[in-house]
């Protein structure tokens, strides 16, 4: 689908004129399913979409189309544009909550955070697990830098919906980003569970208690990105690099009889050869930067 | 107070890593050369990171590359690091910043630190201002302070563009817009999830000089 949004894209851009409906339509679809977030792109060809092609949508997907564009309007402080759109909205859906959150979202971006915060308030206090106004709530914190309260306020949200993988994402960003490493790790265990079978979480993982530090922390580490190395077939340099990483911090004497403990002297090994064959095929001006610090890391430890 | 001079092409791609991730905090180094008497010239910048800036495996992997790479280049070093905030806020730099800078001097006393003020940048963009960057020095155990102070014209002293100026730059930085050539540029986030992708992003600025073994200047 990826190939198809770059395709349309492609054409909408190389377009003589005014494009057509149907390509707009298919990127608007395209760019809602994969959840990209490029949001002046969206902003220019949805506003040419509603004002030349409104004929060509079902009732249903012009109001979709309407809300995505009202968004992507906002988050490229497009104020006027987005204005138009929430309006247009809410005079079709009047006593919408799904509207109304559009315009808290409106004050969000013109940086009335108390006006937008009643509104969510208000919502709130007649349905109190809206999750769209309990999820504004984190957002108006993180933009006015509380992130404490954005902390909170995302807390209370999972406790109603814990099975929402992105709010423990989010909440780990949030964790990460006041340097909260113990809280953050806690997150990406609750997403492990939830999804056992994504590399790119197991790597998070690893990163988070490779960064806390502590031989233990690197011993663990270290299983995670194997974990990764084989969910991703050694393709994840991330994961790669990490082995490597961690193996130069644990120093422990290893006994050579033990089976487990011979193959973690081989480890290394074994990570800078899968390295090295994948610099040498996609990045081999990068070889002569990547040797030194191969040799360096994998010549410590064990 | 160390004074600095910097590059249009550096602050170019700057500029591009924080434009090709709006929503996201970048970062990344500056490499060039410190003079004798402590002007630090920054010849390019290297991005690194927009996921996150918190975790180390990136960062650390990402300065070794790097300091791999000037070792090669010889006349080169890592100079300073740069910070852009997700948030549209001043241009300060953060507890974590700093302690990504810390790391970073240690490989040059002299090290400069530049955060891109968001709001100084939208006036950039409006042309009501020229300067889009804060520059940050060392002042010793005390940690990084504003260089100059508070006062813009002062900070204007202290960094200046070689090769150009804010004026070029700003058309510079149109343009590219315009083209979408800040999609072109990579980060060494990037490069870890596709090794094809060059962080050292040679086809992007032709006024950057590189010189990689076997390679004439």
């Amino acid at each position: 689908m990826e190939i198809e949004l770059e395709e349309v894209e492609r054409q909408l851009r190389s377009a003589k004129g005014v494009p057509s409906a149907d390509k707009l339509i298919k990127y608007l679809r395209l760019v809602r399913d994969l959840h990209i977030r490029d949001s002046p792109t969206v902003a220019r060809y949805g506003n040419i979409l509603l004002r030349h092609y409104r004929s060509h949508l079902s009732e249903e997907e012009l109001w979709t189309v309407h809300e995505q564009v009202a968004v992507a309007a906002l988050d490229s402080h497009a104020l006027q544009f987005a204005a138009s759109a929430i309006r247009a909205i809410n005079r079709r859906f009047p006593d919408s909550n799904r509207a109304r959150r559009l315009q808290g979202m409106y004050f969000e971006a013109a940086g009335d955070y108390g006006r937008a915060e009643e509104i969510y308030r208000d919502i709130l206090a007649l349905e109190p697990a809206n999750e769209a106004a309990l999820k504004r709530l984190v957002a108006l914190e993180r933009s006015r830098g509380n992130l404490h309260a954005a902390v909170e306020a995302l807390r209370k949200y999972l406790d109603v919906f814990a099975n929402d993988k992105e709010g423990w994402e989010e909440l780990a960003e949030l964790y990460l980003e006041a340097l909260n490493y113990r809280q953050a790790a806690f997150c990406y265990e609750e997403l492990l569970m939830h999804a056992p079978g994504n590399s790119s979480y197991y790597i998070r993982y690893a990163d988070i208690l490779y960064t806390l530090g502590g031989a233990a922390n690197c011993k663990t580490a270290r299983s995670y990105y194997a974990k990764a190395v084989e969910l991703t077939a050694g393709g994840s340099l991330r994961a790669l690099f990490g082995i490597l990483a961690c193996s130069a911090h644990i120093t422990d004497k290893v006994a050579l009889q033990d089976a487990r403990s011979r193959a973690q002297i081989e480890l290394p090994e074994v990570t800078t050869k899968a390295l090295l064959r994948i610099y040498k095929q996609h990045a081999p001006d990068k070889l002569p930067f990547v040797e030194p610090i191969l040799a360096k890391l994998s010549g410590h430890g064990l | 107070m160390v004074a600095c001079t910097v590059d249009q092409g550096a602050l170019l791609k700057v500029l591009a890593h924080a434009a090709k991730f709006p929503s996201n905090s970048v970062n990344g180094v500056l490499i060039g050369s410190c003079a004798e008497g402590g002007i630090v010239e920054v010849q390019d910048a290297i991005p690194l990171c927009h996921t996150t800036l918190s975790l180390a495996p990136a960062l650390e992997i990402g300065l070794a590359q790097v300091e791999s790479y000037t070792n090669i280049a010889g006349s080169l070093e890592i100079v300073g690091y740069y910070q852009s905030d997700a948030r549209f806020g001043p241009g300060d730099l953060s507890p974590l910043g700093r302690k990504i800078a810390d790391k970073v001097s240690e490989h040059q006393s002299n090290a400069v630190v530049l955060v891109l003020d968001n709001k100084r940048l939208e006036q950039f963009c409006k042309a009501q201002a020229d300067n889009p960057f804060e520059l940050f020095n060392k002042d010793g155990a005390k940690g990084w302070k504003r260089a100059g102070s508070a006062e813009a014209a002062e900070s204007d002293a202290k960094l200046q563009v070689k090769g150009g100026d804010w004026k070029k730059l700003r058309e510079e930085f149109f343009t590219m817009f315009k083209q979408l050539k800040h999609r072109t540029l990579y980060d060494f986030e990037e490069h870890l999830d596709d090794a094809a992708k060059d962080w050292l992003n040679k086809n992007f600025s032709s006024t950057a000089k590189f010189l990689l073994p076997g390679n004439a200047l």
